[in-house]
């Protein structure tokens, strides 16, 4: 009876364990018996919080206040600020955050912004050394990570890097994935034998690449030019890549409407596939840093643009992996069946091909998050690409070169960088053990 | 006045701005801008410097000296130690000595190097943090007070003591990095047939590890040849800023912010014949190691 007993629960957890065999189980649960890599997903959970509610965390402005009888919210009112919705009474605007007389008032955790200066504090100020605090209780204004030259505070300056830190690694990689993909499914789907092209295409698409090129790039040099001075770039280039795209889809539907003359409309066929791996091996022979180093030296300097710029360098590993991948995957059966039913190329690729090869790509992912990062920090730290009132991992690095005695500075912000690049190197070695096949049990 | 205006005016109304528009497709041959300096490229005319009017050639050949030599050093160092830590973890896969080892290294490999760098400048080469603490120089490649006619063994002592700590900062990163790539690479070749037939028949441990295993796991090593060569221009960077070497990452790193162009175009073309010259040299050591491979 009770070895029945035994032997039913056993059976019972082994449904319960075998519930779910797709494929995305089996790599949660490998990814899950990787300690290292579970808890670096808590790590960057913790991160990703971090840079989302950065301003509630590190702020001069108190989180809820009653002043004069009225309830304020100033950081949320900030926003509003900021996108010219709401307007600063005059008293905020003349005096400091803290030296209004605040019924009461909820300060964050952290009560100062990464630009506030703490005049009493300048001159780097360590954790042990004596700081003048005015405001009470006097822990809660103590500066735990010490300050900079200017009296601003380390701890709300990390916290704002950890903002800027993530939001390169999602954009950068968003950007390159976006690209990659693309570029890399083309290659892989279509190979060197399967793109049929006719020749009014190829003609047309030739000369409207010359001729986007001069309406993106060459036509427009004046408003680069200006651009470089006043800001703005990352939209120019956002429009240059807007314009490039229009004159190709021109160029593609005047090539559809000439198509029917039987000269123009004969097959050729396009070895896709070598044209772009030559391309990415062109594109790989410089070297990214110095490239990546080049084109923001001469962008004004900000931020968006370096994520962007890291973005648009890093797409050739992706755009490799899901190329390999779809090479594999083309040839499979449930892609004839797809093309025996008549679906068209596109959804094809789109719907059929690339979900199939996205896993290589996580894993490139991840670790490209953990490199764009490396970069921009790498960036701050030589101070290029970084707009003067900007505060990250880096640029406080920097500061330590300049005060060799302020080690706080040379401490704190280098262990954020490594610590982050840590957990997504951790990120996507568990990733690559959990889709790996081979290890699976 | 009157007529500045009016002048003005009437060239504007007469202005053809919609000729900006239209693309003026012109062939000039051999004769343009690009031709002209990759003639002068190859015949060893790298141009003149924006910022001094110095030659390009003997600004990157002073530079190129002190790369050189960091990275000769590191590389050496970095192979002479990852190769053996690599194979004996490798051999003893899931001992306690192969997890410290391989956590370790990929702590190392995480680390930034110019996070390292900046530590090491602070801490070590100032008596900020106490006298005993003063190992090194800051910076720069030679003391100022070396008289001109000092011996070459004084001279040798005092540029070795200014590169011991950018060249731990070059080399460590690299160590790591090669040491797991040849654990990787011994440890799916053990699991090979002919390694089981090998300990089969009988054969010594030693043997069998550095005759039959090593060669076959080079592979991820010599692919790692191909960076060396880009990486001993564009790689330093960080470091050379940091201690301040003269060498051809803070040549590059100047001259872009300088925008002193013909001194990049000529590094960032150097670093694409590199990249080229050592896929190359990959190439052919693949032919080497393994002669199934053909060209």
């Amino acid at each position: 009876m009770l070895f029945r007993k035994k032997k039913a629960k056993e059976i019972e957890q082994a449904i319960l364990a075998n519930k779910d065999q797709s494929y995305w189980a089996n790599v949660r649960r490998q990814f899950r018996k990787n300690r290292l890599a579970v808890w670096s997903l808590r790590v960057f959970w913790g991160l990703l919080f971090v840079a989302i509610f950065a301003d509630f965390i590190a702020n001069e402005r108190p989180l809820l206040a009653k002043l004069d009888g009225e309830i304020i919210c100033p950081i949320v009112k900030n926003y509003g600020v900021k996108l010219g919705v709401s307007q600063w009474d005059e008293k905020f605007v003349v005096n400091r955050w803290n030296e209004h007389d605040y019924d009461w008032a909820f300060f964050p955790p952290i009560p100062y912004s990464a630009t506030t200066q703490d005049k009493y504090n300048r001159n780097y100020k360590g954790p042990f050394d004596e700081q003048r605090i005015k405001a009470t209780p006097e822990w809660r204004h103590w500066h735990w990570l010490g300050t900079d030259n200017l009296g601003r505070d380390v701890s709300a300056g990390m916290v704002h890097g950890t903002r800027v830190a993530v939001f390169v690694g999602v954009v950068a990689m968003f950007i390159a994935s976006i690209i990659g993909i693309f570029i890399g499914a083309l290659a892989g789907y279509f190979g060197d034998d399967r793109l049929q092209v006719s020749r009014i295409r190829i003609i047309l698409c030739i000369i409207g690449f010359f001729l986007a090129i001069f309406y993106a790039v060459i036509s427009r040099r004046n408003a680069y030019a200006v651009a470089a001075e006043d800001g703005g770039m990352a939209f120019q280039i956002l429009l240059s890549i807007a314009i490039f795209i229009g004159v190709m889809v021109l160029a593609n539907l005047l090539a559809s409407a000439l198509k029917p003359i039987k000269w123009l409309g004969h097959k050729t066929t396009v070895a896709l596939d070598i044209l772009v791996m030559r391309f990415i091996e062109v594109f790989n022979s410089i070297p990214g840093l110095l490239l990546i180093l080049s084109i923001v030296a001469i962008t004004k300097p900000s931020i968006v643009n370096v994520m962007i710029i890291i973005g648009l360098i890093s797409w050739t590993g992706i755009a490799r992996f899901i190329r390999a991948e779809l090479l594999k995957v083309r040839s499979l059966e449930y892609i004839e069946a797809a093309q025996a039913m008549g679906f068209s190329e596109r959804r094809i690729i789109m719907r059929h091909a690339i979900p199939n090869a996205l896993t290589p790509v996580l894993i490139a992912i991840a670790f490209g998050v953990a490199s764009a990062i490396l970069t921009e920090a790498f960036l701050s730290f030589l101070g290029i690409g970084l707009a003067a009132e900007d505060v990250t991992w880096g640029s406080l690095l920097n500061l330590a070169r300049k005060q060799f005695s302020a080690w706080w500075l040379a401490v704190f912000p280098g262990f954020a960088i490594f610590i982050t690049i840590t957990i997504f190197n951790l990120l996507g070695e568990g990733l690559t053990d959990a889709l790996d096949p081979r290890l699976k049990q | 006045m009157q007529t500045l205006a009016s002048n003005y005016d009437k060239i504007k109304s007469e202005s053809t701005t919609f000729k900006n528009y239209i693309p003026a497709f012109r062939w000039y041959g051999f004769n343009n801008q690009y031709h002209r300096w990759i003639t002068n490229f190859f015949k060893g005319d790298f141009g003149y410097s924006y910022s001094d009017s110095r030659p390009v050639s003997s600004k990157i050949w002073d530079a190129l000296r002190w790369t050189v030599i960091i990275n000769f050093f590191s590389i050496l160092i970095a192979y002479i130690i990852s190769i053996p830590i690599g194979v004996t973890t490798a051999v003893r896969k899931d001992s306690v000595y192969d997890r410290v080892s391989t956590t370790l290294l990929f702590i190392l490999y995480s680390l930034p190097s110019f996070w390292i760098g900046t530590l090491l400048i602070v801490f070590f080469t100032t008596p900020e943090y106490g006298a005993w603490l003063d190992w090194f120089p800051t910076g720069g490649v030679t003391s100022e007070g070396i008289p001109d006619d000092a011996s070459l063994w004084t001279r040798f002592w005092d540029v070795a003591h200014h590169l011991v700590l950018p060249i731990f900062c070059v080399t460590y990163g690299s160590l790591a990095y090669i040491s797991r790539q040849m654990r990787g690479g011994l440890l799916t070749v053990v699991r090979q047939d002919y390694i089981r037939t090998a300990k089969a028949k009988g054969l010594d441990e030693k043997k069998i590890i550095w005759k039959h295993a090593f060669r076959n796991s080079l592979f991820p090593i010599i692919t790692l040849f191909a960076y060396i060569f880009p990486a001993a221009i564009a790689g330093s960077v960080a470091i050379e800023v940091i201690f301040t070497v003269p060498g051809m990452g803070s040549l590059a790193l100047e001259s872009i912010v300088a925008r002193d162009w013909p001194v990049v175009f000529t590094i960032l073309m150097f670093a694409a014949i590199l990249t080229m010259i050592g896929n190359l040299v990959a190439d052919i050591m693949y032919a080497q190691v393994d002669p199934r491979v053909t060209f």
